[in-house]
């Protein structure tokens, strides 16, 4: 089997977070008492681990360099294409207006509000279905939560 | 015999109507999530957690358990129809189910999948019945120290089980202990990393977080590569399998069951790992292995039974031991904590209807599964073919609302966001998101035993190998690692797990 040597972004990519946040993790530990191994201070536990997480995020790093065989690299591309933002940004935004809707508005807006926001970040929007399925969405959250569940939830502005 | 009386008790506590109808709620649920493809168990349960704080206790894990092994069914459904699996576990049944609905039998498919799903349920439910008293038993001698290197244990599992790189695993893994050590330590009252955040003070909540990094990050997922379906059910066929299909099909179901029934009692293991287990014996041991992928019905027969068997056996742990040996299980550990239930070896012996009703339930369950299944099939037929761009908002919202619930929390929403795009970050990284939420749960318990058990042994650390049954949890957990790095098993597992 032939070898090809090439480097693996998500290897590479996924090392360094991982060196990141251990590193993160065990420095804001430093800040905790650490106490003996016999009696452990709360900064005890979370600073080896972090320190692991980091020795961790190298070794996955170092992986990047390892060679793949013709079959790893049929399988799925090492490389890392760069992100669609627009589903990641419109289904953050849908669920953040979930969260600031829901208090000040009320659960049928704030879930015609998810609908209509997360919607978006399908390539061809087609209004009036999301329309339709806001209203049915809408309705029916609130006869099943609010009044068949009874969850304490404000329902309308009023 | 005193195994049958208590059964019997819990199927009195189980066949009460409204038990039997969460039940039957529970399990169609579950079929449905099954069956479609894009929202798994992991994320149904975290968003009905809330809604079973107004349900008495049993009720509410009947129906939890209920949408865990009914999604082992509906998996399939969707695998040998649409050739998608709607659960990771059905991954391999795509190979020969899709191939026999090709030829027009997707019928016997869905057929054999059901009664060998059926089968391996009973076997699995009278196998917990028999081994939760002495192993109950046994936990009730473990200490600190054992509890601690059962979890080591459990961890490693997890682990190794995982498909995909072992040390992005294990970092994912410690990454989870690591989040779930968020908010106040329990021996000093430091509140950490929680930087005066109020909502931070006892630690992300477990829906916030499996509701991120399963729900939302997988919508964002499949959003960005675009799913297509495409539902291939001209004609299903009859949906009872012939003689001779029972008659390939009877020995696959037996060594599925078996097969699944012990990889689901090991931490971590269940159902994914069993079907690939059983689906490599079945073409191994196949008189003519070029049938399969062909429409094989062995092919068919065997990993459906061992992810149900799996299924259901990784209850085990969790109610003899308190240990949540996969996800779903850790999901059902906070239902359990929702209702004041502190999931061990005492819930056997202090709420014996509550443990025995469940797994009574298991079985009923599985019954109506079968009933549901084989008549239903033309419905989920329909289901299937529900676009995704009506789906995924129906599910956002059900997430907010679920997170919300809770705590009545809009900062939660927002930290779910949050884990959202960092599940989102994981799946572009290769990175499996379940040792995580595994480490999450299992962080503070861990940091407490060995703590605990360092105190009592005046800080030796010899005490973890010097006590017998701590010392043997950890050989076990080290041989799994020793297996694990041989050259040969590692081949091995890499060609299992390449289908994902």
């Amino acid at each position: 089997m032939s070898v090809r040597r090439r480097l693996d972004h998500r290897d590479g990519a996924a090392g360094a977070a991982f060196f990141v946040f251990g590193i993160a993790f065990a420095v804001v530990a430093l800040n905790y008492p650490l106490g003996t191994t016999m009696r452990m201070g709360p900064g005890y536990f979370p600073v080896v681990l972090g320190l692991i997480l980091a020795c961790l995020g190298v070794v996955v790093g170092l992986g990047a360099f390892r060679r793949h065989s013709v079959a790893e690299q049929a399988a799925g591309s090492t490389s890392l294409s760069i992100p669609k933002l627009r589903p990641a940004l419109l289904i953050s935004a849908s669920v953040l207006v979930f969260a600031v809707a829901i208090e000040s508005v009320g659960l049928a807006l704030a879930t015609f509000g998810v609908v209509a926001v997360s919607s978006l970040a399908n390539s061809n929007v087609r209004w009036r279905s999301v329309t339709a399925s806001g209203l049915v969405l809408a309705s029916a959250s609130v006869v099943i939560f609010a009044y068949g569940l009874r969850l304490p939830f404000r329902v309308t502005p009023f | 015999m005193e195994l049958f009386s208590q059964l019997g008790h819990g199927f009195e506590a189980a066949l009460t109507l409204s038990n039997l109808g969460y039940c039957l709620l529970g399990v169609t649920l579950g079929t449905l999530v099954g069956v479609l493809p894009g929202l798994g168990p992991v994320a149904t349960i975290a968003m009905l957690l809330p809604a079973t704080y107004g349900q008495p206790p049993l009720s509410a894990l009947i129906m939890l358990a209920g949408i865990y092994y009914g999604a082992q069914y509906g998996g399939s459904t969707s695998a040998i129809l649409v050739n998608l699996p709607g659960e990771s576990s059905s991954v391999v049944t795509c190979l020969d189910g899709h191939a026999m609905a090709r030829k027009g039998r997707a019928g016997a498919a869905l057929g054999i999948a059901a009664l060998g799903s059926f089968f391996a349920g009973t076997v699995a439910t009278l196998l917990i019945a028999a081994l939760a008293e002495p192993l109950s038993n046994l936990a009730l001698k473990f200490g600190p120290a054992e509890y601690f290197s059962l979890m080591v244990l459990g961890l490693v599992a997890a682990v190794v089980l995982a498909n995909g790189s072992l040390t992005k695993a294990v970092a994912m893994t410690v990454l989870g202990l690591l989040l779930g050590l968020i908010g106040t330590d329990v021996n000093s009252g430091t509140e950490r990393y929680s930087f005066g955040i109020p909502e931070l003070s006892d630690g992300f909540g477990f829906v916030v977080v499996s509701m991120g990094l399963f729900g939302i990050a997988e919508i964002i997922h499949n959003l960005e590569k675009g799913v297509e379906r495409n539902v291939f059910a001209t004609s299903v066929g009859g949906i009872w399998p012939t003689r001779a299909d029972f008659k390939a099909a009877w020995k696959p179901v037996l060594r599925g069951t078996f097969l699944g029934s012990l990889l689901g009692v090991l931490p971590g293991g269940g159902a994914i790992l069993s079907s690939f287990a059983a689906y490599t014996i079945e073409k191994k041991l196949a008189k003519d292995p070029s049938r399969f992928g062909q429409g094989a019905i062995e092919g068919v027969a065997a990993p459906e039974s061992a992810n149900n068997a799996g299924a259901q056996t990784s209850f085990i742990p969790l109610l003899t031991l308190g240990i949540p040996p996969n996800a779903v299980m850790a999901l059902m550990v906070g239902a359990m904590m929702i209702h004041g239930i502190v999931p061990g070896p005492q819930v056997m012996t202090e709420k014996p209807e509550l443990f025995w009703g469940l797994i009574a339930s298991m079985w009923i369950g599985n019954l109506l599964l079968v009933l549901l299944n084989m008549p239903l099939i033309g419905i989920w037929i329909r289901l299937l073919r529900v676009p995704y761009h009506v789906l995924y908002p129906a599910i956002l919202v059900f997430c907010c609302i679920g997170i919300y619930s809770v705590n009545q929390s809009t900062i939660e929403v927002a930290f779910a966001v949050g884990f959202g795009l960092l599940g989102w970050m994981f799946i572009k990284l290769h990175c499996e998101p379940a040792p995580l939420l595994l480490g999450f749960v299992l962080g503070p318990l861990m940091e407490e035993n060995l703590r605990r058990a360092l105190l009592l042994a005046h800080g030796n650390p010899t005490v973890f190998v010097t006590r017998g049954l701590s010392l043997a949890l950890l050989l076990i957990a080290l041989a799994l690692i020793v297996i694990l790095v041989l050259p040969s098993v590692r081949k091995t597992r890499e060609v299992a797990f390449h289908e994902d």
